[in-house]
């Protein structure tokens, strides 16, 4: 269900997670990503779990919350599993007709389904823990340097910012779109996929001349209200690293270290 | 062909922690030929409980008969309650889509599988119906016409499929007076040409006293007042509670007695509010 | 005598106003397309609030963007506090001088969360940070959405988010907020809430303008603007408005309930309110 996407959304909090600087926040959740690629044993995922728990655990945001995010992607989780379980070649384990499972494949599907699950999870908790404009506003700090070299850092990031702003409504704009199709007596259910295609017409037509409506209507709205790039713009609440994004490093050179120590347990 | 909702509730997300009640406990009827106003505020749960009636929501537990048959047991077919149950949502100018209006307004007969030449004549006859031109309009692009016509062409394509019960959510949002008064004539001259059942939801009460023959008021995914326009625009401090007013017309009556003690009026609308002044005067002038 | 100053000032003065959208034809080339406004002369006193009616194309939405310059004259001029809004170099002057607030609640917040959108227009004037946390918190407490400042957009009621669209406006502290129909999508008690919030930002001293189709709120305004396909068609106050039958049938407008009563009973024009109207009867 629409109502169910966590990813991209905010919980309110003002626990020592959510109080780093976005920065922080952005490299930390690239590097755990990247090394949850470079972890290739149990104890390695053992190590990425319990920081991303403990990590969870300082957030306070409540794991039912995190969860609820998993079961729209499960169906991407599960079949990632399957293929890794049922394709890769080595001991066997288990076989009937054509399906062979190996110790090998159910070793990396398990492993692939836990990189999974955890890259989810810990990019979740970025953007729970961190407001949209922060995040918004750390990437383009981020990006700052390379505008330099023509890349424009903050229209990316205000672009970033009316994208998560407007998700949620251009969700529920397809959500009444497809309704009030339906109730003229659409199926979009049945036919083959060229049949299926034709009929998602009538929900792309409508949603693009709605988009096109709130972009304009946006577009006003922002100029109304002064804008005129990012130049001469302040902040409200300016970025500032702390001590607590010190302390932040040097828990993930630390979790670092532990990463690649596992690789030769 | 009338309606009989029984005990019907619908739950969102249930077990999760947003879990929402949007209908409690809800049972209702409607007879033939009869026009049922409802009101109620946002997220009192009146648009859930119209989404039920035409099987776009399935309820979480109660039952809905549309004449004599069960719609909410699974056994029927989706597009016979669809045929039945025409359902106009807000705005529902921007669910067009077509080239021309004349395959907009087909495409809900296209889809119940009705015949070219049944088809050309239901379209035709539901543009005519709305009150707009069919010849001039029919290979113009709907986009290219005004806020008004739209809505009307729209309403036309639901109309256009025969329902014999038709529900619209708010028909008159964002319209200017004029427009506004016109779509409401369209509206009561649908209803007395095709004899049907007419379901509406309005914020106007001076609308829904003027239209109706029921009303319905939400309250928290309950039904919390209904009867005749008369009996539930009596309960002025109730609705007042809910955050919902009285017909102008209503309310000025009120006004009237609570200053002239003997003043006497059960007026909903503007006409009947100035009748009885008109009478009232007379009498006491002696 | 000595000198005589006038106590009304002008704070926007609208004169030959004319917009003409341009189209592109089949050869893609620019070519004139429908006159939106013909010849419209108006001035807006500070501190007034001044009600904008008219049909559905009557032009009134396109004079709200005549305002603060979102459309430009095609000719004639707007002078928005002394600026022309025809002027590139000085229409931050006016955008700053004058707010907006537009009929879709949901098509005009940028951020996702309350407060961050509130900040938006400050920011952009390039306000000190620490003013900006000022300016939104007191916005926020003036439209009565201080508790709802961490809450994410997307949660809120129309008639809620209507109201953090008017902090925004507020946060650039501006002399003149235009509303333009920011009732017509919303339920009675949104409505309601939107307005008491317009009068009580007039009463502290703020020009508005309200565009809509509402009588009853028209009715509310020192003075309402009649427009008619483009054309101004009459400029009163409401008393002297509604107690002329046929301008109103001429603008296509209607009676507030009040008066269409009172006319229908034959009572005395004279009786403009419904307490006038009941005093009246209870009398006989």
């Amino acid at each position: 269900m629409i109502r169910d996407i966590t990813l991209g959304q905010y919980y309110p909090g003002g626990s020592a997670v959510h109080r780093l600087d976005a920065r922080t926040k952005i490299i930390a959740t690239l590097l755990y990503i990247i090394e949850l690629f470079v972890v290739n044993n149990f104890y390695g995922f053992l190590i990425a779990a319990a920081a991303l728990f403990a990590v969870i655990a300082v957030s306070k945001v409540p794991l039912k919350f995190i969860f609820r995010g998993l079961t729209a992607v499960f169906l991407i989780i599960a079949f990632t599993f399957l293929l890794n379980l049922f394709m890769v070649d080595g001991r066997v384990l288990w076989h009937w007709k054509f399906l062979t499972i190996t110790y090998e494949g159910l070793m990396r599907a398990f492993f692939m389904a836990v990189r999974l699950v955890l890259l989810i999870i810990g990019s979740s908790i970025l953007t729970l823990t961190t407001k949209p404009i922060e995040l918004t506003d750390g990437l383009e700090k981020l990006l700052k340097p390379f505008s330099k070299i023509g890349l424009p850092s903050h229209e990316i990031a205000l672009m970033m910012t009316i994208a998560l702003r407007f998700i949620p409504t251009l969700m529920e704009e397809t959500d009444k779109i497809i309704k009030a199709q339906q109730a003229r007596g659409a199926d979009f259910e049945s036919g083959n996929i060229i049949q299926r295609g034709k009929n998602l017409i009538p929900i792309l037509v409508p949603l693009f001349v709605s988009s096109f409506r709130i972009a304009q209507d946006l577009a006003l709205a922002m100029e109304a209200r002064c804008y005129r790039g990012g130049s001469g713009r302040t902040r409200m609440n300016e970025i500032h690293f702390r001590r607590g994004d010190a302390v932040a490093a040097v828990l993930m050179v630390l979790f670092l270290a532990g990463i690649i120590a596992s690789r030769f347990i | 062909m009338p309606i009989s909702v029984k005990n019907l509730r619908y739950v969102y997300s249930p077990g999760m922690p947003d879990e929402t009640v949007a209908i409690s406990d809800v049972s209702f009827d409607v007879a033939d030929g009869e026009i049922l106003g409802v009101i109620g505020h946002t997220g009192s749960g009146k648009s859930t409980l119209l989404q039920h009636l035409n099987g776009l929501i399935k309820p979480t537990s109660g039952e809905i008969y549309i004449d004599g048959q069960c719609i909410t047991d699974g056994k029927v077919k989706m597009t016979d309650i669809r045929r039945k149950v025409g359902l106009v949502f807000q705005y529902p100018e921007y669910q067009l889509f077509e080239e021309t209006v004349r395959l907009d307004v087909a495409f809900g007969p296209k889809n119940l599988g009705m015949d070219e030449e049944e088809r050309e004549k239901r379209v035709r006859h539901a543009v005519e119906l709305v009150g707009l031109d069919y010849d001039e309009i029919k290979d113009m692009s709907p986009f290219e016409l005004s806020g008004g016509m739209k809505r009307r062409v729209a309403i036309a394509g639901v109309i256009a499929m025969d329902p014999k019960i038709l529900i619209l959510d708010e028909p008159t949002a964002g319209l200017d007076p004029s427009a506004h008064r016109d779509i409401l004539a369209m509206v009561r001259r649908i209803h007395d040409e095709m004899g049907i059942i007419l379901i509406f939801v309005s914020h106007n009460m001076a609308d829904i006293a003027s239209l109706s023959d029921k009303v319905i008021v939400m309250n928290e995914g309950n039904i919390a007042l209904s009867g005749t326009p008369a009996e539930v625009f009596s309960q002025g401090e109730k609705l007042a509670e809910m955050g919902l007013g009285l017909p102008p017309a209503k309310e000025i009556a009120d006004l009237i007695k609570s200053k002239a003690p003997k003043f006497e009026s059960s007026a909903l609308t503007a006409d009947e509010t100035a009748a009885d002044i008109r009478r009232y005067l007379e009498e006491n002038r002696g | 005598m000595g000198l005589c100053y006038t106590q009304n000032v002008n704070f926007i003065e609208v004169r030959d106003l004319k917009i003409e959208f341009t189209k592109i034809d089949e050869n893609g080339a620019e070519v004139p397309g429908k006159v939106a406004l013909n010849g419209v002369s108006l001035d807006i006193e500070k501190g007034s609030f001044v009600a904008v009616v008219g049909m559905n194309g009557s032009g009134k939405s396109t004079l709200a963007k005549c305002f603060n310059g979102l459309l430009i004259p095609t000719a004639g001029s707007v002078k928005v506090d002394g600026f022309d809004t025809a002027d590139d170099s000085t229409i931050w002057e006016v955008r700053s001088r004058v707010g907006m607030v537009f009929q879709n609640p949901d098509n005009q917040l940028v951020s996702s969360i309350v407060e961050d959108d509130v900040a938006f227009g400050p920011e952009n004037l390039g306000v000190d940070p620490a003013e900006i946390r000022r300016r939104v918190d007191d916005a926020l407490k003036r439209v009565g959405m201080y508790e709802k400042k961490d809450r994410g957009a997307h949660m809120l009621s129309g008639g809620q988010k209507q109201r953090v669209a008017i902090a925004g406006a507020i946060a650039m502290r501006p002399d003149c907020i235009v509303f333009d129909e920011p009732t017509a999508m919303l339920d009675p008690k949104g409505r309601e809430g939107v307005m008491s919030i317009i009068k009580d930002l007039n009463a502290g001293g703020i020009t508005c303008i309200l565009i809509t189709h509402f009588m009853n709120e028209a009715e509310q305004a020192d003075r309402v603007i009649v427009l008619k396909k483009g054309k101004l068609l009459c400029d009163r106050t409401p008393a002297e408005l509604f107690s002329d039958r046929e301008m109103i049938e001429r603008a296509g407008l209607e009676m507030p309930p009040a008066i269409d009563i009172r006319d229908k009973a034959g009572l005395p024009e004279s009786l403009t309110t419904a307490d006038e109207i009941a005093e009246y009867i209870a009398a006989v």
